[in-house]
């Protein structure tokens, strides 16, 4: 099974987008669109991979630690 | 099959063009998650059996079932509609009314659609019948079949976001799972069922699902 506590993902949830860490208990904050998530995630690139899904659940793009 | 596993499996009838894959997976991981066992009618292509009789044994055999005719549309003309949906949605309406043996009254069938109205128009016997849309988004499919799983009786279940989460930090695992045995990214999001089954069992046998973290 893959490391699942340095990941972070950038998660669809009703009418906005949420940012949620690996292992947390609940998503950590809601953002209006997708690109307001992903500004709030880059700020995290160094510690964390990123998981950006489609409005289905599965992954759009996967970008390791320090790569975006 | 014995009596528990009749109490604890789900007859899945949908559609099976591409489109509705990472619909119907976002179906069996919630119903996995929530403790179900999911049936369809292509796990056992393999076998030489005649497509009906394998139908009418996945009736017989699970207490729930789940119709999600999100497709009654054709997309091109001259298209023909395919009828396998509501004739296995017959049988198993027939199947919970009309079987001499009485347990099969306690069926449950959850009928789903994609736009609203649509399947009345389509199939307008089904007037007056609860039918549940989830506007063709894997989000609300998940939250309407946990809840629907909770008002049939599954109570101990975690709540719909949890599951949400869950079904997609489980497809980040799937990613990074295939990516490493070097799958494309095209060949994941195109997995088999057979395959994507397996993974998930994988899956769940090491997470703790339904239980809130």
């Amino acid at each position: 099974m893959p490391d699942q506590h340095n990941r972070i993902h950038i998660i669809k949830r009703d009418d906005g987008w949420v940012l949620r860490k690996d292992g947390a208990t609940k998503a950590s904050k809601k953002f209006p669109t997708k690109q307001d998530a992903l500004e709030s995630a880059y700020d995290l690139r160094s510690s964390y991979d990123l998981v950006v899904h489609s409005p289905d659940g599965t992954v759009e793009n996967y970008w390791e630690k320090g790569q975006y | 099959m014995p009596e528990d596993k009749f109490h604890q499996s789900v007859f899945i009838n949908c559609p099976y063009d591409p489109g509705y894959r990472h619909s119907l997976w976002a179906l069996v991981f919630t119903l996995r998650y929530c403790g179900l066992t999911p049936r369809i009618a292509s796990e056992r292509l393999e076998t030489a059996e005649v497509r009906l009789e394998r139908i009418i044994d996945l009736i017989l055999e699970t207490k729930y079932s789940i119709h999600d005719f999100s497709r009654v549309k054709s997309r091109e003309p001259n298209e023909y509609f395919r009828f396998n949906m509501p004739l296995e949605l017959g049988l198993d309406l027939g199947c919970k009314n009309y079987h001499h043996d009485l347990k099969y009254r306690q069926k449950h069938l959850l009928i789903m659609e994609g736009e609203r109205g649509s399947l009345s128009r389509a199939m307008s016997d089904l007037s007056g019948v609860d039918v549940l849309c989830h506007e063709n988004e894997s989000e609300r499919l998940v939250e309407m079949l946990r809840n629907w799983l909770f008002n049939v009786g599954f109570s101990d279940l975690a709540g719909p976001n949890h599951i949400w989460d869950e079904f997609n930090i489980f497809n980040a695992d799937l990613y990074q799972h295939f990516k490493k045995k070097g799958f494309r990214t095209t060949q994941i999001t195109n997995l088999s069922f057979k395959e994507f089954s397996h993974y998930l069992d994988l899956w769940i046998s090491k997470r703790q699902p339904g239980v809130n973290q």
